[in-house]
Formats: C-alpha cells, sequence, structure tokens
C-alpha cells in the first residue's frame, strides 16, 4: 500500500510575528507520508500541529523549508495557485466544522463544486452531493440547515463536503473534539472508511490516545519539532468498536 | 469560476439574508425613487410649456396699448391707443404672415334659461390659423360676416359644455350675449388650460366689428396678434411694427410709445430654460441622495465582510480564489443595487402618477431617466461595493477561518 509520497515535507519553519518580537511555530519539520496513509498527529497544546496541518493543507505558507504534493513543489506557489491545490486535492474537517449557518447541508456539501476548474454541470453537482451525503449516511438530510443537525451529523456533512470533489487527501483538524465518545467514534469511523474504501491519503490532528490508536502511523510533536514518528501494528476498527457500544438515539 | 456561477452564489448569499438586504437597498430605493420623480416632475414642466407655445401660435408677436409716458399723458382708464386700422395697417409690413386683432371682455351668455358667463373675443377669421385652432363642428365667420357686423358667434368647449345640455348640437342654435341675440355657426375642439392655467376653451369668437359696434360700443381693440413668416424675421418685424405704429399714432422723436410689442414665444423660452434649470437642480438633489444611499450600501457590506469572515475562510478553505471572493461580493453589492434601482423605479413611477393627480401636474417618466437611475445605482453598486469586496478577498485563508 505504501507507495511514493503524496506529502513532503522538508526542514519546514513557521514564524508567526508576536507583538515586538515572534513565535517559533514549527522549528524544522520533515516528514514525508505516502499515498494511502492514515496518520495521527497529536502533542500537547500550542506544539504546533494545526500550524503543520494548514501548511500541509495550502491554507498557510511555510516560512522556510520547501513543501512537495503530488510531485510539485508547492511553497512557492501564488495564492491563486494554491486555492486551486486546495479545491482539488484536499479537503478539510474542522474541530468546529466551519458550515456555513445560512444554507442547507446539500448546499454546504456542493460548495468547494462551485469552485472548480471546469465547473460540472447542475445534474452532476446535485448527483456527486446526494452521493456524498449517502456516504456520510445523510442522503436524507440535505435540506436541513445546519442547526438543525446534532454536532455528530453536522461533522458529516463537513467530511461529505471535504470528499464531494474527490480529494486525494483528507485533513483533519480535532475532528471529535466537540463531539462525545459516540458520536466521535461515527466520524472516525467515515473516515477510517474513506481511508480504506477510496484510498484517500488521511492526517488526523489529535489530542485523545484514544483516536489516535484508529491510525497505522502516530506522529508526536512537542514545540515546533517531530518528536517521535512510529507505525501502530494492528490499528483498531472503528466500525467493529461501534457494535460493542451501546446504542444512542440520533435525534 | 464562471461569471454565472458568482452570480448564482452572490444570490443565494442575498437570499439567505432577506432582512438585511432590504434595509441595504432602502437608500438606493428612495434615491433612485427620488431621481424618477424629480425627472419626471420636470419633464413634465417642460413638456407642457413647450405645447402651451405651440398652441398659443408659432413665431407669434403680441401688440398691447399702453399709456404713453410722453410729457402730454393721456387721460385716465384703460389704454385705448390700438385700432383696427392699425392692425390693418401692419397687415401690410413684410415678413407679416396673418394678423388678427382682438377686442375681449366678460360677457353673460344665455341659451334657453340657462346662463353662463364667458369671455368674448371679437377677432378676424385669421385667429383661428394663427392659433391653429379650426372649429370640428361648422366653421369660423369670414371677412364678409366683418363687414356685415354679423350677428354670429364660434363657441370654446367649455362654454359650448355648460351652456348647452348634453346632445344637444350648438351649430346653428341661437344664444344670447349680453342681452343680444347671436348664432352659433362653430364649435371649437378643446385646447387645455395655457400657460398660467387659464382655461382657454372657455370663450366665444364673435366679428370684431360686431364686438365693437354692437357688445362693446368702442372703437379700439384690446390686442393685436401678428404672426410672422419665420422665426428669423421676428426681431425685424418686432421693429417694423414699432416704427409703423409710432408714425401711425405721430409719436415725437424721444416720445415714449403709446403701444408694446412682446414677442411671448421668447418669454416661453426663458421659463423654458428656468424649469430645466430646475430639472437640474432637483435631478442633482436626488443624485446626492442616491450617492448617500451608496456609501450606506459601503457600510452595510464592511459590517457584512466582518460578520462573514469566516464564511470567507470556508469559501477560501475549500478552494475559492481572491478573484471568486471579490466577484462574489461585487455581485452581491451590484444586485442589490440593481434591486434597489428596480424597486426605486416602480415607486418613482408611482410616485410620480402621485403627484399628477395630487398637484394637477403632468409628469412624464421617460426611458432616459429610467436609464439613468439604473446604470447610477449600478455604477454606485461597482463604486462602493468595490472597497468592501477587495477587503473580503484580501483576507488571509487562516486568518479568516480563525476569526471569532
Ligand atoms: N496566527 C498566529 N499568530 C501568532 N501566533 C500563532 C498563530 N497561530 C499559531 N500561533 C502560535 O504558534 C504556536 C503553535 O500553534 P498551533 O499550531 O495552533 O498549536 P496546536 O494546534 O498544536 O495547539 C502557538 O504558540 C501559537 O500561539
Ligand atoms: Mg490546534
Amino acid at each position: 500500500m505504501e507507495s511514493l509520497p503524496v506529502i513532503d515535507l522538508k526542514e519546514i519553519r513557521k514564524v508567526y510575528p508576536m507583538g515586538a518580537g515572534h513565535v517559533n511555530a514549527l522549528k524544522g519539520v520533515t516528514v514525508s507520508v505516502s499515498a494511502g496513509e492514515m496518520v495521527a498527529v497529536m502533542g500537547p497544546s500550542g506544539s504546533g500541529k494545526s500550524t503543520l496541518l494548514n501548511i500541509i493543507g495550502c491554507l498557510d505558507r511555510p516560512t522556510g523549508g520547501r513543501y512537495i504534493l503530488d510531485g510539485i513543489d508547492v511553497s512557492e506557489m501564488s495564492k491563486e495557485e494554491l486555492a486551486r491545490v486546495r479545491n482539488k486535492k484536499i479537503g478539510f474537517v474542522f474541530q468546529g466544522f466551519n458550515l456555513l449557518s445560512r444554507v442547507t447541508a446539500a448546499a454546504n456539501v456542493q460548495l468547494p463544486l462551485l469552485y472548480a476548474d471546469g465547473k460540472p454541470d447542475k445534474k452532476e453537482m446535485e448527483r456527486r452531493t446526494v452521493e456524498a451525503l449517502s456516504w456520510v449516511g445523510l442522503r436524507e438530510y440535505g435540506h436541513h440547515l445546519p442547526n438543525q443537525l446534532s454536532g455528530g451529523q453536522q461533522q458529516r456533512v463537513a467530511i461529505a463536503r471535504a470528499l464531494v470533489n474527490s480529494p486525494s487527501i483528507i485533513l483533519a483538524d480535532e475532528p471529535t473534539g466537540a463531539l462525545d465518545t459516540r458520536t466521535g467514534m461515527e466520524v472516525i469511523d467515515v473516515i477510517q472508511r474513506l481511508n480504506f474504501q477510496k484510498k484517500i491519503t488521511v492526517i488526523i490532528v489529535t489530542h485523545e490516545p484514544n483516536v489516535a490508536l484508529y491510525c497505522r502511523r502516530i506522529i508526536r510533536v512537542k514545540d515546533g519539532r517531530i518528536q517521535e514518528d512510529r507505525k501502530v501494528d494492528h490499528p483498531r476498527v472503528a466500525a467493529e468498536d461501534l457494535k460493542e457500544m451501546p446504542a444512542e438515539v440520533e435525534e | 469560476m464562471n461569471l454565472a456561477g458568482n452570480f448564482g452564489i452572490a444570490l443565494n448569499g442575498l437570499r439567505s439574508n432577506k432582512m438585511r438586504s432590504l434595509l441595504t437597498i432602502l437608500g438606493i430605493v428612495i434615491g433612485v425613487a427620488a431621481v424618477i420623480v424629480m425627472i419626471a416632475v420636470g419633464q413634465g414642466a417642460r413638456a407642457r410649456i413647450t405645447s402651451q407655445i405651440e398652441s398659443m401660435g408659432s413665431n407669434l408677436l403680441m401688440v398691447f396699448p399702453e399709456f404713453s409716458r410722453g410729457p402730454v399723458r393721456g387721460a385716465g382708464g384703460s389704454a385705448n391707443t390700438l385700432t383696427r386700422e392699425d392692425a390693418e395697417a401692419i397687415a401690410g409690413l413684410p415678413y407679416v404672415e396673418r394678423v388678427a386683432p382682438e377686442l375681449s371682455g366678460n360677457a353673460t351668455l344665455r341659451y334657453e334659461g340657462q346662463t353662463w358667463t364667458a369671455q368674448v373675443s371679437g377677432t378676424t377669421p385669421d385667429m383661428q390659423y394663427i392659433k391653429d385652432w379650426t372649429p370640428e363642428r361648422g366653421s369660423f365667420f369670414s371677412d364678409r360676416d366683418i363687414s356685415d357686423n354679423a350677428m354670429v358667434a364660434v363657441i370654446g368647449r367649455t362654454a359650448a359644455d355648460n351652456l348647452f345640455p348634453p346632445g344637444v348640437d350648438p351649430v346653428g342654435r341661437s344664444i344670447g350675449i349680453n342681452r343680444l341675440n347671436f348664432t352659433v355657426i362653430g364649435v371649437l375642439p378643446a385646447k387645455g388650460a395655457s400657460i398660467g392655467g387659464q382655461e382657454q376653451d372657455n370663450v366665444v369668437y364673435i366679428p370684431i366689428s360686431t364686438a365693437q359696434v354692437r357688445l362693446f360700443g368702442v372703437n379700439n381693440v384690446r390686442l393685436i396678434n401678428v404672426q410672422a413668416g419665420s422665426a428669423e424675421s421676428m426681431a425685424f418685424l418686432q421693429d417694423s411694427i414699432t416704427n409703423l405704429l409710432r408714425e401711425r399714432h405721430r409719436i415725437p422723436q424721444g416720445g415714449s410709445n403709446d403701444f408694446n410689442v412682446r414677442n411671448l414665444a421668447a418669454v416661453l423660452a426663458t421659463a423654458e430654460d428656468a424649469t430645466r434649470i430646475m430639472t437640474l437642480l432637483l435631478a442633482s438633489v436626488a443624485g446626492v441622495s442616491l450617492l448617500v444611499g451608496g456609501i450606506g450600501i459601503m457600510n452595510i457590506m464592511l459590517v457584512s465582510v466582518t460578520e462573514r469572515t469566516r464564511e470567507i475562510g470556508i469559501r477560501m478553505a475549500v478552494g475559492a480564489t481572491e478573484l471568486s471572493i471579490l466577484t462574489q461580493f461585487l455581485v452581491e453589492a451590484v444586485t442589490l443595487c440593481l434591486l434597489g434601482g428596480l424597486i426605486g423605479i416602480v415607486i418613482g413611477f408611482l410616485g410620480s402618477k402621485l403627484i399628477s393627480m395630487a398637484a394637477g401636474w403632468p409628469t412624464a417618466v421617460t426611458l432616459s431617466s429610467v436609464l439613468l437611475a439604473v446604470g447610477f445605482s449600478a455604477a454606485v453598486g461597482i463604486f462602493f461595493g468595490y472597497y468592501p469586496a477587495k477587503k473580503a478577498a484580501g483576507l488571509n485563508p487562516i486568518d479568516a477561518l480563525r476569526f471569532e
């Protein structure tokens, strides 16, 4: 399964100006992730996990170092080009869901398609939207507004949005941070199935050791540096663990 | 990302926040409505003045009698220095097309017990051509009627309507004018009000000779209408009339005229200019209110950029470029302004109608004023939408996402 690296970071540094001085959020991170991997990034608060993920996701640019994404150097790309890369290759899932509150779940899911190069026609967009919603088990919820959905459902809408444009990478920053154990597990299950079945490369930032056990690889970050990078021999399968958990009634 | 797509995104944005959208465009609505109404009122005023100039007769000079201010002052009373002979002499001048003296006064009309007061005016047949006002029924009187002092009358619409019961054809009927019996030989079509809002249709024309000898018992005339052959000859003709009358009235060198030759069309042209300036003034006041509306839009768009920072961040995270955010906000602003413009046009149109009805002042909503309003509101949208849109597009995606 592990083949050529999709993500290849060399000596990535990130410096934020802060008042009179500055903060070294990343102090030289070198790591590569192969296609189809599922990686957990762990570490204490303020250690630079989100900064790292944002750089990988082309939402932010490194102050120094080199970042090769799918064989292309993105560290020197323009804002325009980065936006295209985000649209085509990357799906984001955030802790706070980040859905547009005033439009329906379906409209939220469809959003990346609206900005796609060679935008598909209306029918095709609707087809892909329904497909993505079905994938996260929310086929019937397309016309709901985000505030009419539970937290777990909202996060699954966000995952549907992340996968609608068939990205090669999905990046999740503490996706279960705002959820209880069971709904968190459901979200992990959806992400895991994306990895297993669609072979999408996944990186999850989390501070919950339990969540990391579902990944094949755990990278520990501390103080802007990689402290530990290890394989997990037998990652847990969320679908199986879900069966053991007491069922809860969803709203 | 094509324009149509951005347009769709912008429309969705507006639809999902109806109340704010509505409040935002209020300024534009008021501004555009004001522009439409102001221009409509101004245009209406001008149209009215133009039609009145035309109804007076073209290339028209009017000679009025006046008290002489020479060393020998005339006795009191009204000036009666003009005569039919003066009018005939004027008719002999070059460049004169037609001449119609007038002697008029109010008189009581009577038909089978019904009475009505109208202006009775003695004149000559040329009057109908000068005013371009020929009878719709029957005919005007002839030169022969004048030499005969004939007891015939041509009656205006208002006088006819008030004197005769409905369904009665006045032509051929006998009416009393101040106890004298006249036969109606013609009915004039309605002409509408004059410049000062004066009723023009409450009039009865009779031969000038009859008016002088039988009705009023005087031998002067109140006014001489002179139609010049062309607009260019008016000034020259004004001078030659003055010279002719001074000579005829034996006014010594340095003595002041006992008459006054007026070019009313010129006076009205000045009035028309004044209305044009008024229209311009009103329109610019309305334009200022449109500008204020535009600033309102900018203000609210700026607030909206701040409020929607997170939305912008989300859009950028899923692949929106600076350009697509810029277009989204710009299209939103322009759409808002155009929407406001359209509502403003409708309100302006209704407002103009209301003013016409309430003030009896004609208004004209023209295509050009509508285009002006639409163009202006689109321009306001682009101009005042650009800065907030640029601000939104310039946001850093990660900062926008983190914004609380
Ligand atoms: N936009 C920013 N401006 C200044 N400092 C920042 C900014 N973003 C992150 N930091 C700093 O960089 C460090 C790493 O932050 P972050 O990557 O968010 O940590 P984590 O996600 O591991 O909690 C922290 O010290 C944080 O204060
Ligand atoms: Mg973080």
